[in-house]
Order: C-alpha cells, then structure tokens, then sequence
C-alpha cells in the first residue's frame, strides 16, 4: 500500500464498490448504503486534496470576527473588547473541531448576551452566512439514493 | 435440552408462537427489511398461520436514532388508541418486549395494501382531478387527526406554554446531539421560546404529516403511517410542516389552508404560520445533528450522513424565517 498514496486508496475502493458490488445487489437497502458511502469516500477524498473544510470555517469565522471588531470598535467598544479578547485567547495548532467548539461556543455568549448591539447583530450575520456556506458546500455530498428513500 | 433458535425469523416465530397465541403461527418464512423511514426499523414478515398465509409489518426500536428517546410501546398504544377512534391506521397485532428477539422491542401490526405518492409526483402533478383529490382528501384528514381523542400522549400545556414545550423539546435533543456549537440554531431556539404564539385550540398532531406518510386505495387514503413524532400542541404546527421545503402541492396554503380553517374553525394567522415553520425547521436541522450524532457514537446507516447534510439547509433558511417574524412583531408593535 506504501507505493499508493491516500486518494488513489480511496478512489480505487470506490471504483470497486461501482463496479463490483453495486451492479450485483439486489436489495433496496444495501444498495442505498453503498451509493451513502460512495459520497463519503468523495468528501473524505476531498478533505484530501483540498483541506478539513472545518479549518476553512473557523478562518472564516476569525476573519469575519476581525472585521466586526474593525467596523464596530467606535461605536460598541465593550463588545469589541470581549470579542477581541476571545479571539486572541483561541489555541492554536487546535484540533479543527475542538477550535470550532470554543469558537463557536465564544461567538454564541457573545451574541446572547447583547441581541440589540449592532456588533453583535454582524456576528449574527456572519454566523448565518457561515450557515449558509456550509450547506452550499455539504449539498455535493448528499446521496440523492438516501433522501429519495426517506421521501 | 431444547436448542435456542438461531436466526431471527426463527426467533420471531418461537416468540410469536409463546406469547402472541391469537395469531396461530405455524412458521415464520421470511423477514425482509423495508428502506423507506429513518427512525425505527421497518420489515415485511411473511407467515403461515394456522389460518393461512398472512403478510405483517414489524417495527423495531432501533438501538441508535434521529429521535430519540424512542418508545415502541407509546407508538403501539397510540395507534391502538386512534385507531380505535376512527382513523385509518394499521392494526396492532402485538408488542415485542424482549429485545433480544430481533435486537430491539418490537410492535408488529397489519400490513394495509395501497399505494404511496412523494411529495413531489408526476402522477399527481400531471393529473389535475386526481391532485385536487388527494389535496382535500389530505386537508380533510389533517383536520380529522387534530379532532381526535387519544389517551395516550400527555397534555402538556396550553396557551403560548404549548408551543414553549415543543421548544424545551428541541432544546433537549440539541443539548444531547450537538458535536459542534450551532449558535444559529440557539438563537431560533431563544427566538421562538420568547414569542410563542397563543394556541387557539390544542388536538393531537401527527408531526410528520406528508404524502409519503399516507397510503391510498381507490382513490381514498386508507392509512395514515408514521406516528413516531406525534404529540398534542397547536394544530398550526402540522400545517406549517406541510409548508416547509419540498412538500408540493400538498402544502396547505391559500386556497387548502382557507378549507382547513372552514371546517375546524381554526384561523390560519400568518404570523403563526411562519412561527411554526421556523419551529419545524428546528425540529429538522436537530434531526440532522443527531443523524451525525448516531454515526459518531457508532450507528450504521450510512444514509443519515446525507440527511446530517441536508438538515443544513433548515440553518440556511433561519435566518430569512426569523427576519419575516421580526417584520411581523415589530408591525404589531
């Protein structure tokens, strides 16, 4: 396996799952399986070539934050100051999704405990954008053979 | 020494013979699994009775799922409970209580012949008589689920408190399934718990009411499936639930919403409407979490990868929802 790096791995797996055991089943259900995983190895092969799109979320987040602070800094300088020190206090060389767990969690006390700061309606709309870039990204992997079996 | 049976249809069939006796099982010949539904386990169980051959649904609780806490045995006495009220559901045939059976408490109950259209069917869409059948067939039996009486599912709450109970619900669910921070989905929680709505009246829901989840026969519907997500609240949540994404021309709306509102006497108010969309959205994006949830702590259908992906699309909506209630509060301030 060591002359294979990791994506040819995976690409030949999926390739044996099309080829081989998709055409020879027969039942509904571990078909749908096989074309659930056939997305999972696309994304993981993905995350391979192009990064832990988790990591490109919190760079967003942080440089989203960033911006808040520079737009809003006059005009909400207390929240500023609490989202300034959250963003300096984040670790670094953090798991992606432990950095997104205290980043998340940060931004959300933030938010709760000020609904009617202008800062805190920007990070609002930056953590509704982020959503909606999320799902605009994650819509590829959907395997259309498992939602069409739950509708 | 007697040996255990190995299999499950043989294990099934050792059960139903010890403890569901009315049912005169000689043999059990096959236990086929169903792909539709996400939550509890669905199979075809082909018998021979003393009767005769018979055709069974079994439903298993699943040892993961997207809606959790499970309870096979209220999903068994409600529909015993509807079921005797009235309502076209399948017949209960027995409770499974030991587990180790077919891996999970079961309910078995009758198998009911029909056919089953998506939300979205070119059968329906390119029939114009035989969509406005079943779109007043389908309001009219909304309307009949919101009437019935039921022992079964606890009241908790009236007034603006019923629409706060769904809301700890979510709460709970989220708490118990978030693996990463959702602060959009907290604030839609906090938002609906502060401007819940009054509910004109209460009745049972079915919580899940769609064109899959209803079998036709001749022309008439001649079961209603799926009550795992059945509660009693403000019958506006199940027509906001027809409303939401993909549900066709069975969204009741405009012209479907103003025949709900003649017959149950239960005004469709806009504002509630969206109030309940933005809540159905909720339940839906917390479906997902728990999808990836299962999957981390060791579930096996692969198809909740999909549906944690597609329950994003609720988060992606929250925002628009929220705006347009905002727009309704701040008119009526």
């Amino acid at each position: 396996m060591i002359l294979l790096d990791n994506h040819q791995i995976l690409a030949a797996v999926q390739r044996s799952l099309q080829t081989h055991i998709l055409p020879m089943l027969e039942d509904d259900f571990a078909k749908v399986q096989v074309a659930s995983a056939m997305k999972a190895l696309q994304e993981v092969c993905d995350r391979l070539a192009d990064g832990d799109p988790c990591d490109r979320m919190n760079a967003d987040l942080m440089a989203g934050a960033r911006s808040i602070v520079v737009e809003h800094e006059r005009g909400s300088p207390e929240l500023c100051r609490r989202l300034e020190q959250l963003l300096s206090s984040m670790p670094e060389n953090e798991d992606a999704r432990d950095l997104n767990r205290a980043l998340g969690e940060g931004l959300w006390q933030l938010v709760a405990a000020a609904h009617d700061d202008p800062a805190a309606k920007g990070l609002l709309k930056l953590l509704y954008d982020q959503a909606l870039a999320v799902y605009s990204a994650d819509g590829q992997y959907i395997a259309i053979e498992a939602i069409a079996s739950l509708t | 020494m007697s040996q255990a049976p190995s299999g499950p249809a043989q294990r099934l069939e050792k059960a139903l013979q010890s403890n569901a006796k009315s049912l005169r099982v000689q043999s059990i010949d096959s236990i086929e699994r169903l792909t539709s539904g996400l939550s509890s386990q669905s199979y075809l169980v082909e018998a021979i009775t003393a009767d005769g051959p018979a055709t069974w649904v079994m439903r298993v609780e699943p040892e993961f799922g997207v809606i959790p806490p499970y309870d096979i045995t209220r999903e068994y006495r409600l529909l015993e409970d509807v079921g005797r009220a009235g309502l076209p559901v399948p017949r209960m045939l027995h409770l499974g209580e030991d587990a180790s059976v077919v891996g999970g408490r079961f309910l078995l109950m009758s198998f009911i012949e029909g056919e089953i259209y998506r939300s979205k069917d070119p059968r329906i869409e390119g029939d114009p008589d035989l969509c406005s059948s079943v779109q007043e067939q389908f309001v009219d039996m909304l309307a009949r689920v919101h009437a019935t009486e039921q022992q079964t599912l606890p009241i908790y709450a009236s007034g603006p408190d019923a629409a706060r109970a769904q809301v700890a619900v979510c709460r709970g669910r989220m708490k118990r399934t978030e693996l990463i921070p959702s602060p959009v989905l907290r604030h839609a929680l906090d938002l609906l718990e502060r401007e819940a709505p009054e509910a004109q009246r209460i009745g049972l829901l079915h919580g899940d009411y769609r064109l899959p989840n209803l079998m036709w026969h001749e022309g008439r519907i001649s079961a209603i499936l799926d009550w795992e997500l059945a509660f009693v609240g403000d019958p506006l949540s199940d027509l906001a639930f027809t409303q939401t994404v993909g549900m066709g021309p069975c969204s009741v709306e405009g012209p479907l919403a103003d025949h709900y509102s003649r017959i149950t006497g239960i005004e469709v108010h806009p504002k509630k409407i969206i109030y309940y969309k933005l809540l159905e959205m909720v339940k839906s994006t917390i479906i997902g979490l728990a999808g990836a949830h299962d999957l981390a702590r060791g579930g096996t259908d692969l198809r909740l990868l999909s549906v944690a992906t597609i329950a994003l699309s609720g988060q992606a909506m929250f925002g628009a929802l929220e705006g347009q209630l905002e727009a309704y509060l701040e008119a009526e301030s």
